[in-house]
């Protein structure tokens, strides 16, 4: 036995040594696995702060920014609002974006709450934040400084928000040419951050902390009691130096490592979240990362010393029984000691390799999702061996499948339709000494259908007899429905990419490289797919729209990078046949494993654009008539209020468009008109029947009532129903004017007609009467020489002579008509002319009446036949002073005035000369005055309001025939009972 | 006696200048035209001729011509009551053809013995 000894102590010597290399092997990849998360965590948690700087760049350096620091525009604000709005809702996870002025006050603020929409904060509610510390820390820094805050828990009204709110905030000064406007503040939502901290693909035994450089944790404190530093000496006031003192000691003074400790493997990390980028404030500023694998949890990770020992027993058995028999030929001692040398190297060579193996295997088997087994080649498969893989792939222990201890044969659990097809299949494989490797399903204990991929291979004895099969199955369920999955999405997107209605191309972001196109490109361009394949995508576009399709693409490329996809915009697609088509183009951008890729859509637009440019022009056309006819138009909704008036209108009413929209009648005329307006306008909303050519009057602003043509028509819309009116009312004052003109010029035509008649008439008998007159007017001179003058006979004889020498009158006046010459036209003031007549006037007006002359002193002539304008003066005056024969008084005014264009009435008979002069002449009475149904008549022939005897009823046409010779006209007034006035209006002489 | 020669178509006119004449002590002979006129012309002479201007047969004015070429001494008056054209306008002509005054009917006695006498 002495032998057995050495043997053994060697034996157990080489098994420590592998057992403790193991061990060492174990712990090393644990160590480095540990490592390696911590680098995973650190990447992960870098690009997400990187990510937020560049969000507080963008919007710090937002050019609307500026206009709504500096002088705020009501537009201006609005727009970014709602740009800020649509931001926030797609970065979700920021709590607040907000702009603060140089004094600290809130100016904009976009509030977001994790699983709603983003919306603004109203202008009331903004804040005062100058006391805040990140409002007095940014506003210190260097505008391309960024400020960032600890990491704490959100404080609202003066305590700790419930549900805890970790919250990072991030500011930035806004500048513009050097001058500081404000700043720029993001509040960050902490919990996803701390989330990807400890979640995803970390080993279940890892335990991961983040603490602050005080050796707070922010995460993965025991009992979650995170965050002590916020809640100072309360119980939950906790850091990892108290859990952890020794620990703390090395991570507290050095950037990163890993050690054992009594406790476990610790693993720690600062966190410089921030030095990568430019201008953050970073000095001194980091986390820990920390994770620890308690000790107890390590200990089972390394290798058992279990099976170490029974294979030292074993070896010990072996060596026992080899010592025996060593003893038992000692004669052989030399050689079998050489001998039993070589055995313990092989021994332990075969050892470390059994054991190598068996450990491969065994990591293997337990490791790989799927089932090792061994069977007869029977159609029922009876199990000789199965790994015990196949809880997890088939529900039952390997007990239940072996063919000695189980009832369940492995041809059971595979689908019944395909038993015959794997057996076939097998078979054909093991003709031909192949390996088979087939795909089928099988049924689980629990019932699912599962897909497995088996593989496998016979086994044969030395004489090349099948024996066994072995090999192995694994469940393949998720590839095969994914692929399935994978599949379908690929027709799905192929039926949609080639069905789609508009053309798309896909090409490379980075190369602007064509890679596809559908058929409809195809058809939108005229070329074959091939041909556009490989082309830049500027090759779709006319080659002298490049600098605006490069402008327009840019947009649309920033667009879509920030927002995934562009809003759609307005390009040019050129035809190989040289036509321009517009299209409307959505682009959009995605990752394909390292490649981005963007897909345009590209719509045809032409005929919409058609439609939109005869749109347009039959707009055009209606603004240009609406804006320029002369005639009120507008458009009233049912309920009778304006929507519209055109340019014509507006002016006359002195609105705006605005102020139009929205009103009523009873805003713009008088009661009793409103409403005699919106009578009519309910029945034709009520009847849907227009009215047409229906003459009204209409209220200006300013009183001024005009006479209107008035077409109303319902507004009827496309389903039938009355929207409204629409209204045109064209103004019928000058037509009225003119029409009133007219009947003026026709009775002038009529009175000289007459005149012109009487002229003629009296050229014809005045010979005859004065011939008839003569002897009348003789003889009975004669008879009265030879009467005494005391007999009534001569009484009658002057009665007979007077009558006699009034017809001689009446000829002589008659005549004045038929005189064709023109009077004796003279440039010469009026003044005289007048003077003279009322010199000659005075003897023959009554003593009854009082003569007033007022005559006007100017230097201005007028053309004129003195002797004729004394007629006139002689007859109006006589006319007046008769009107007042029966008063105890009257008073007879005659005025000399002058008088410009624009100071005589527009009743008056005739319209003058624009900027012309007048003299106007006037002689009024205090007499018995006219009726209007005397005074239409004054200048006919003949007629007279005088009593029998006294007038000719020429006089006054003898009048008209002068001043109009003259080119003048006559006014005259005359109120019964009150007195008349005749004005005559001369022209002066320019 | 101073003789005159009175030529109308009315009589009435007629009757009534030579009794007017007559009786203001003048020699008075009447025509009823022209024609008649010229008759009594060629045989007799008169100191003053008074005479119509629109007369059928022969007209004053005519009348006015054959007096000026046959008997240049005869002081001429033309008398007129109008016509189509103005009264004025025919006495006009007649002071132009060579009437030595005119006078417009209807008129007074004495207006007519006035330019009578200062005729003579």
């Amino acid at each position: 036995m002495p032998l057995f000894l050495p043997l053994m102590g060697i034996v157990l010597l080489i098994t420590l040594y592998i057992y403790s290399g193991d061990k060492a092997l174990h712990l090393s990849e644990i160590r480095s696995a540990a490592m390696q998360t911590m680098s995973d965590k650190q990447q992960c948690l870098s690009g997400q702060t990187e990510s937020i700087i560049r969000d507080l760049r963008f919007l710090a350096e937002l050019p609307a920014v500026a206009p709504l620091l500096g002088s705020p525009c009501q537009e201006t604000q609005d727009h970014l609002t709602e740009a800020l709005v649509s931001f926030s809702n797609a970065k979700a996870m920021y709590d607040q974006i907000r702009y603060l002025d140089t004094s600290g006050m809130e100016v904009l603020r976009i509030n977001h709450e994790p699983g709603n929409r983003a919306k603004p904060v109203p202008p009331q509610q903004l804040q005062d934040k100058s006391e805040r510390y990140y409002f007095s820390s940014t506003i210190q820094l260097d505008s391309s400084e960024i400020y960032v805050s600890p990491f704490d828990l959100n404080i609202e009204n003066g305590s700790i928000e419930l549900p805890l709110k970790p919250m990072l905030r991030f500011a930035r000064k806004i500048t513009e040419n050097d001058t500081v406007l404000g700043i720029a503040v993001l509040n960050f939502l902490g919990k996803p951050l701390l989330d990807r901290f400890t979640g995803h693909g970390i080993p279940h035994h890892h335990h991961m902390m983040l603490l602050n450089k005080d050796g707070y944790y922010l995460t993965g404190a025991p009992g979650g009691n995170n965050w002590g530093f916020m809640f100072p000496g309360t119980e939950r006031d906790i850091t990892f130096s108290m859990h952890h003192p020794e620990e703390w000691k090395t991570i507290r003074t050095q950037n990163e490592g890993q050690f054992l400790s009594s406790r476990g493997l610790f693993t720690f990390k600062r966190l410089y979240a921030f030095e990568q980028l430019d201008g953050a404030v970073t000095d001194d500023y980091y986390w820990i990362m920390t994770s620890m694998i308690p000790a107890q949890e390590l200990k089972g990770m390394l290798p058992s010393r279990t099976g170490y020992l029974l294979l030292v027993s074993f070896m010990g058995c072996l060596i026992f029984v080899g010592t025996l028999a060593f003893t038992s030929r000692r004669v052989q001692k030399r050689h079998a000691h050489i001998e039993l040398e070589h055995l313990a190297e092989q021994l332990q060579e075969a050892n470390t390799q059994l054991h190598e193996n068996q450990r491969k295997l065994q990591a293997l088997l337990s490791n790989l999702p799927g089932m090792a087994y061994r069977c007869l080649n029977t159609p029922e498969w009876p199990m000789e061996f199965v790994s015990s893989g196949c809880v997890q792939l088939t529900g039952y222990e390997p007990r239940e499948l072996l063919k000695d201890t189980g009832a369940l044969n492995y041809s059971e659990l595979i689908v019944r339709e395909d038993r015959d097809w794997v057996w076939q299949q097998v078979q054909e494989e093991l003709a031909n000494h192949r390996q088979f490797s087939i795909r089928y399903r099988i049924t689980n204990k629990t019932g699912d259908l599962l897909h497995v991929h088996e593989q496998g291979c016979g086994v044969y004895d030395e004489a090349g007899q099948l024996v066994a099969l072995e090999g192995f199955i694994m469940d393949i369920t998720g590839q095969v429905l994914s692929q399935q999955a994978i599949r379908e999405s690929e027709v799905r997107f192929r039926s949609l990419f080639e069905g789609a209605p508009d053309a798309i191309f896909l090409a490379e972001a980075e190369s602007g490289i064509i890679i596809g196109a559908n058929r409809k490109a195809s058809k939108l361009t005229g070329r074959p797919l091939g041909e556009m394949l490989g082309e830049h995508v500027t090759s779709l576009h006319p080659p002298d729209t490049e600098e605006d399709t490069s402008n327009k693409f840019l947009a649309q490329r920033t667009e879509a990078e920030r927002f995934e996809t562009s809003v759609p915009t307005e390009f040019q697609v050129i035809h190989r046949d040289g036509r321009r088509i517009p299209v409307e183009v959505i682009t959009q951008y995605m990752k394909l494993d390292d490649k981005v890729l963007m897909y345009g859509i590209f719509r045809d637009i032409t005929k919409r654009k058609e439609a939109e440019a005869e749109i347009m022009a039959k707009t055009r056309l209606l603004e240009t008539v609406m804006s320029t006819v002369p005639a009120y138009m507008y458009m009233k909704n049912r309920d009778l209020t304006y929507r519209f008036a055109n340019t014509y209108a507006l002016r006359h009413f002195h609105m705006t468009p605005e102020q139009v929209n929205g009103i009523s009648d009873e805003d713009l005329f008088p009661a009793e008109m409103a409403r005699r307006f919106q009578i009519e306008d309910r029945n034709i909303i009520s009847r849907a029947q227009p009215v047409i050519n229906k003459e009204e009057e209409l209220q200006l602003p300013d009183g001024t009532i005009i006479p209107v043509l008035t077409n109303k028509v319902p507004l009827i819309n496309a389903r039938g129903e009355t929207d409204g009116i629409v209204c045109v009312s064209i103004d019928r004052s000058e037509q009225k004017k003119a029409e009133k003109r007219n009947m003026e010029l026709q009775n002038q035509l009529q009175n000289s007609q007459k005149l012109e008649t009487l002229g003629t008439l009296a050229g014809g008998i005045a010979h005859e009467f004065n011939n008839i007159l003569t002897p009348v007017i003789g003889f009975t001179e004669i008879a009265l020489d030879s009467v005494p003058d005391d007999s009534t006979t001569r009484k009658d004889l002057e009665t007979v002579l007077s009558g006699a020498k009034r017809a001689k009158k009446l000829v002589s006046q008659m005549l004045t008509f038929s005189r064709k010459e023109p009077p004796q036209l003279i440039r010469q003031k009026l003044q005289p002319v007048i003077r003279n007549a009322v010199h000659f006037l005075k003897p023959s007006i009554p003593r009854t009446v009082r003569l007033e002359v007022q005559i006007a002193e100017f230097n201005d002539t007028v053309t004129c036949d003195a002797n004729q304008i004394q007629q006139v003066i002689l007859n109006l005056c006589t006319n007046a002073w008769q009107a007042m024969e029966k008063q105890p008084k009257g008073i007879l005014s005659i005025t000399l005035e002058k008088i410009q264009a624009d100071e005589i009435a527009p009743s008056s008979a005739q319209t003058p000369e624009p900027d012309r002069a007048y003299a106007r002449m006037s002689i009024d009475d205090t007499g018995t005055g006219m009726a209007k149904e005397e005074l239409y008549r004054i200048f006919d022939p003949f007629y007279t309001t005088k009593e029998v005897g006294k007038g000719t009823g020429l006089g006054l046409p003898v009048v008209y025939g002068i001043i109009q010779a003259h080119k003048g006209w006559i006014d005259v007034q005359s109120v019964k009972d009150r007195g008349t006035t005749v004005y005559v209006y001369l022209p002066l002489d320019t | 006696m101073k003789k005159i020669l009175i030529i109308d178509d009315e009589p009435d006119i007629l009757l009534l200048l030579q009794r007017v004449l007559e009786s203001a002590g003048y020699s008075v002979r009447t025509a009823e035209n022209g024609r008649q006129a010229e008759e009594i012309l060629q045989k007799n002479h008169f100191h003053v001729v008074i005479t119509d201007i629109i007369m059928p047969e022969v007209e004053g004015m005519e009348l006015i011509f054959y007096l000026k070429k046959h008997a240049p001494q005869t002081r001429i008056i033309g008398i007129s009551g109008g016509g189509k054209l103005s009264p004025d306008s025919y006495l006009t002509i007649a002071l132009s053809a060579g009437a030595d005054t005119v006078l417009q009917k209807p008129f007074d006695n004495a207006e007519l013995l006035e330019k009578v006498k200062q005729l003579l």
